[in-house]
């Protein structure tokens, strides 16, 4: 037997551990049923339904392409506040979920590492698995959950809003590169790494919108986002401009009006417009951001030091459309999509898709002991 | 199987709208033992009142109900009218108390006897009914609870100056359900309240009671969508009579629905009117309602007539912090915060946060789990 992973040895399930590829994947006796859960993904959905599956006493293998745990989570620098009052920009809590996943005995975290393949049924799925130093492991699985995520939408596709054209236009998350950066210290602009006091937020770029290669869908958490990302600037020092150009400001539920109200109780000024486009200054100076105010009416431009867009998050689904998403259960029948790969979502909701992923799993695991197969009928 | 109603293995879901009908169904198909109670007299909680009017968002209330039937010969059981007002306990040993309101409670699904409380050991020994109100009480034992006891509409009457309850044609998103309703009093078509006249120029306000620091603080999430389903509605009902606006200050819906209001928002016979309406008064020869406010966009003063109003009223927890059975950490307006604090209770669905129907299936979900995980340990159940 091979053990590769980090948490191999401490957590073989009832089936074969990972055996070469080219031996064959035998199940370890007739109609041998595997209780172990798949997850393809170590972002905040994957690592959630991987620990939360374990807790419910079912083994699990991880698989994580990068080298890190954490996926697009470990690239922010806080999170929006997550519970009463609502004020505050709050850590992300990744290190401590991927330090849980990974120091769980029933875990088995393969880090730099992918699926080559899928066969089988619920209950005895027999999957390979490509390890970055370029061993194959085979082995037999229960359930899957497809946890793979998102992609940025690329932003090269928006140079009437200067990306690409100015270094100072970035994209939301290349602001949290840029925060993370400075640690807490002040934000500096890439052209020069002057501090950044005047930003400017342009919300629903490239969204919302029929344009050709532009999303026709809003992405739920932007908004949200660009709130918590003035908030970076404003905590630091109230002096620092902050302008955030929205259409509908999109902050729903139960925390958010009440984190968009700090915002403005911080400084951060809001306005309703949709921006025409951001230009080089023709001097020294800044991207300008022009919009039609639709309160005053006219026309205006604003220079900046920073400007911000806040572009839409794709699915990793595979096929290159974003649309439609992934329902929860693929087929075949014992795959589960969750988190932001079946449509855009935050991280809260990543990991509440993430654990009931966990339980779907566990379902079908259950049911394949007993004979029962196939999804529920209402599910969608 | 043991007769008894619950043991500590038991997960006891509270509340059977299509949360507490999703947590039971996904954790009774994990091989937990579930008991659910619903306090009222059918399963489905407001998705069934409000599916007709809402074909978008298409319910799978009836399918799950089909489903709790299937399972109910199994490990789960349900019993309706019966309302938990009490619990008490830690996590792997909660004993919950409940009212059984008259007549006695049925049982969905399942013939035998073991849910009848009368058959049950665990049934509390005086459970004698109350000589004047028939009502009896039970006690159940659970490891793990499902709290998912929904929502209520903001009451529209405290919002003062939009006259809901002094003027007759101002209605709220829910009265709006009911007219739009084929099977509901008017058969679908919207007479107004006051005359009896069909409505042609129909107002929405939205964020009506939500998003106010003098109401509720938070945003509902689901009564924009609402809105314009509804707006579509009128559209799709009177054809090109219709003269419809909506007074918005954020449209809020996400995701895909963003097709549903390029769909109403380029519909010539709907308008879009930026702004928080301030007042709604009665007009003084014809006694419809005139909406006063400023435009946003472009600050006008504005005074307009419509046939009927429609206000988007918001959601709040079905029951209000201050009425939980026991002590639980809440957000600011009551709905049930995810704290380790609260034990082996989980909320589920809008009893934690305002969330449609698709939200709340995924939310009770996960409810499920952590219910399972607790009764798993409770039962020394390994993996
Ligand atoms: C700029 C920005 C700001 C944000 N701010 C917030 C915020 O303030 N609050 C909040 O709650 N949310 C925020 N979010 C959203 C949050 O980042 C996402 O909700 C969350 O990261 C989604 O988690 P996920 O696990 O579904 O996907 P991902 O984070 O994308 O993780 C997917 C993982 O799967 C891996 N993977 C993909 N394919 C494979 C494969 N084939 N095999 C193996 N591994 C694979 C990837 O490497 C990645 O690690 C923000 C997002 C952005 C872009
Ligand atoms: C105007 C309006 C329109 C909407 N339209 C849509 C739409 O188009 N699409 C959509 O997806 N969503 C819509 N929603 C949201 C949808 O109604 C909710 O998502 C859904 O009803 C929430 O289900 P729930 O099970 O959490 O709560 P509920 O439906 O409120 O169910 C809770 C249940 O718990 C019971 N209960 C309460 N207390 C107790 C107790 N102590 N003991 C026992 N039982 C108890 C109640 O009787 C009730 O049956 C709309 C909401 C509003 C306000
Ligand atoms: S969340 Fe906000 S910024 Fe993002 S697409 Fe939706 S409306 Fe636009
Ligand atoms: S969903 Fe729309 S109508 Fe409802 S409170 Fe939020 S913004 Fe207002």
């Amino acid at each position: 037997m091979v053990g590769d992973g980090p948490g191999d040895r401490a957590a073989d399930g009832p089936e074969a551990g990972p055996e070469r590829a080219n031996a064959p994947p035998t199940p370890r006796r007739e109609g041998g049923l595997s209780r172990r859960i798949l997850v393809v993904g170590g972002g905040v959905a994957g690592m959630t339904a991987a620990l939360e599956a374990a807790k419910a006493g079912y083994p699990v293998t991880l698989v994580e392409q990068g080298p890190q745990l954490g996926g697009a989570l470990a690239g922010l620098w806080k999170r929006a506040a997550v519970r009463s009052p609502f004020r505050h920009p709050v850590d992300t809590g990744v290190e401590a979920l991927a330090e849980a996943v990974s120091t769980h005995p029933g875990v088995r975290v393969h880090r730099s590492a992918g699926v080559v393949r899928v066969a089988g049924a619920p209950g005895r799925f027999t999957v390979v698995l490509a390890e970055g130093n370029g061993a194959r492991v085979a082995g037999q699985v229960g359930a899957i959950v497809l946890a793979s995520g998102f992609r940025p939408y690329d932003a090269r596709r928006l140079p009437e809003l200067g990306y690409g054209e100015s270094p100072d236009v970035v994209t939301q998350l290349e602001l949290e590169t840029l925060a993370k950066k400075a640690s807490g210290g002040p934000i500096r602009r890439p052209s020069d790494d002057a501090e950044a006091r005047r930003v400017v937020f342009v919300q629903c770029a490239g969204q919302r919108s029929r344009t050709q290669g532009h999303l026709p869908y809003c992405s739920g958490h932007c908004c949200l986002a660009s709130v918590k990302q003035a908030m970076y600037f404003k905590d630091r020092d109230p002096g620092i401009e902050t302008l955030v150009l929205h259409d509908d400001l999109r902050t729903p539920g139960v925390g958010g009006e009440d984190f968009y109200r700090s915002a403005q109780e911080k400084g951060v000024t809001f306005v309703r417009a949709r921006v025409d486009g951001v230009v080089l200054s023709p001097g020294p100076g800044g991207p300008v951001v022009s919009f039609p105010d639709q309160v005053l009416g006219e026309n205006v431009s604003v220079e900046a030091d920073l400007v911000v867009l806040a572009t839409g998050m794709v699915p990793v689904s595979g096929t290159d459309s974003p649309l439609p998403w992934l329902p929860r259960e693929a087929r075949p029948t014992g795959i589960f999509a969750a988190g932001a790969v079946r449509r855009p979502m935050d991280s809260s909701e990543a990991a509440e898709d993430g654990a009931g992923a966990a339980l779907k799993a566990i379902q079908a695991v259950e049911k394949a002991a007993l004979g029962r197969s196939g999804p529920s009928p209402f599910r969608s | 199987m043991s007769e008894v109603v619950a043991t500590t293995r038991t997960i006891l879901v509270v509340g059977g709208g299509i949360s507490g009908m999703t947590a039971a169904l996904e954790a009774a198909e994990a091989g937990a033992d579930v008991l659910l109670l619903e306090k009222g007299a059918s399963l489905g909680g407001w998705v069934s009142q409000l599916s007709r009017g809402h074909p978008t968002l298409c319910p799978p209330a009836r399918t799950l109900e089909d489903e709790l039937r299937r399972l109910g010969a199994g490990r789960l059981r349900v019993l309706t009218r019966a309302e938990v007002v009490r619990i008490d306990g830690q996590p792997g040993d909660y004993t919950a108390t409940v009212r059984l309101a008259p007549p006695a409670p049925r049982e969905v699904g399942n013939a035998d006897r073991s849910g009848d409380p009368d058959a049950s050991p665990d049934a509390d020994p005086d459970a004698v009914p109350n000589p004047d109100t028939g009502e009896r009480k039970l006690r159940v034992k659970a490891g793990a609870v499902v709290w998912a006891t929904g929502w209520r509409p903001y009451d529209a009457a405290k919002i003062e100056p939009y006259g809901y309850g002094r003027i007759p044609d101002v209605v709220s998103s829910l009265d709006f359900a009911r007219l739009a309703d084929p099977l509901g009093p008017t058969g679908g078509r919207l007479l107004r309240p006051s005359d009896g006249r069909e409505a042609r120029r129909v107002a929405f306000v939205l964020c009506a009671g939500s998003r106010d620091k003098n109401h509720l603080r938070h945003c509902s999430r689901v009564c924009c969508a609402a809105a314009l389903e509804q707006a579509a509605h009128v559209t799709g009902h009177l054809g090109d009579e219709a003269d419809v606006t909506l007074y918005y200050v954020d449209i809020r819906v996400t995701g895909s629905l963003e097709d549903l209001y390029r769909k109403v928002r380029s519909d010539p016979r709907v308008k879009f009117v930026r702004s928080k309406v301030a007042q709604i008064t009665r007009d003084a020869h014809t006694g419809s309602p005139v909406l006063h406010g400023v435009a946003t966009e472009g600050g006008q003063r504005y005074a307009r007539v419509h046939d009927l109003v429609v206000l988007a009223v918001g959601m709040e927890p079905g029951v209000p912090g201050d009425a939980l059975p026991l002590r639980l950490v809440t957000h600011a307006g009551g709905f049930v915060a995810p704290d380790p604090a609260n034990g082996a209770i989980f909320a589920a669905g809008c009893a934690a946060e305002p969330l449609d129907v698709s939200r709340c299936v995924q939310h009770a979900t996960v409810a499920a789990l952590r219910a399972l995980q607790v009764v798993r340990r409770v039962g020394g159940v390994e993996g």
